[in-house]
């Protein structure tokens, strides 16, 4: 429990009025100033996820016009293992 | 809400078939859809968004700026008045107001219309008023407190008789001498009066974390008083 003075202070702070405020037209001027007014972030994520499901298809397609064809790819590979096995 | 009255209808219809007269299976499910409509008449009953509110936030996620206009007259005096307990100058005063209405609007369309829009914007203000102390303390501004002037409310025991604007503006000042997230949880649960579900909301806290904040803030406010010589009954 708070000090009770603390306790009175509240309940008489609670009476206290307010200084008014009417921000309607300037927060209005400073939103039609403003090129983009509201971001959702739900498309910038997908965008983001496009872009990089892009990026990894182009690096693929760059790994794979790179490396030189093989007629026996399973070769290949069981050659790598046991070299690195030996 | 139609669409819980949809449901809650065929639940009903569901539930007189399944409670007929054969079987104990068929209670069972019937305890289960009583269950069920019983929470869903619940959350039905749960502090609505107000059909004004709903109209004006559809058109103003259509660029209607008249509809926001019209939610600002609607809800400025309550974020004013929450403001008023992040600042005592005027001009800062309108300035946070002005910037939770800024704010408010960039996140409309992250409003789920769970909790009334007061709730949503008393949130919103929390936040900005929490960042306006922390900008505050990184220039190194802090608000005027003087003991001597406890010490009169205190010894006269004359709290219940202060003027309201001084009682605010002493414990404002009191408060101030605070870390900001001690201030922020004793702002909100004596001069806010908010109890812990609503500070917890406010805030984004647990409500244990609430609860734990508050108790080390009250101990920071006893420290306080004993490093200048008084005592600060709890």
């Amino acid at each position: 429990m708070i000090n009770k003075i603390i306790q009175n202070l509240a309940s008489q702070a609670q009476k206290e009025t307010i200084p008014q405020v009417n921000v309607s037209d300037s927060v209005l001027s400073i939103l039609n100033s403003q090129p983009i007014a509201m971001v959702s972030y739900k498309p910038m994520a997908w965008i983001a996820t496009a872009a990089t499901a892009a990026a990894a298809c182009v690096a693929i397609a760059a790994f794979l016009s790179l490396k030189p064809s093989s007629p026996d790819v399973a070769t290949d590979i069981y050659q790598a293992i046991s070299w690195v096995t030996q | 809400m139609m669409t819980l009255s949809c449901n809650s209808a065929i639940l009903s219809e569901s539930r007189a078939l399944l409670t007929g007269p054969i079987g104990t299976i068929q209670n069972a499910y019937g305890e289960i859809l009583t269950l069920l409509l019983a929470s869903i008449e619940s959350s039905s009953s749960a502090p609505a968004v107000s059909l004004v509110d709903q109209e004006d936030i559809a058109q103003t996620l259509n660029s209607d700026s008249q509809a926001y206009k019209r939610i600002m007259d609607r809800h400025q005096e309550h974020v004013s008045r929450i403001m008023w307990k992040f600042t005592r100058d005027s001009r800062i005063h309108q300035e946070l107001v002005q910037d939770v209405f800024v704010e408010a609007y960039m996140s409309l369309s992250n409003y789920k219309a769970k909790a009334p829009l007061a709730h949503w914007l008393a949130r919103v203000a929390t936040y900005v008023g929490y960042g306006y102390w922390r900008s505050e303390k990184k220039t190194n501004k802090t608000e005027h407190f003087t003991f001597e002037e406890w010490d009169q409310v205190a010894q006269n025991n004359s709290a219940s008789q202060l003027a309201p604007q001084d009682a605010a503006r002493l414990l404002y000042e009191l408060l101030a001498q605070l870390p900001n997230r001690d201030r922020l949880v004793l702002t909100l649960r004596y001069l806010e009066q908010c109890d812990v579900q609503e500070t917890a909301s406010r805030t984004g806290w647990s409500e244990s974390m609430v609860k734990v904040q508050s108790w080390r803030a009250r101990n920071k406010l006893k420290k306080l008083f004993e490093k200048n010589g008084r005592e600060l009954e709890l």
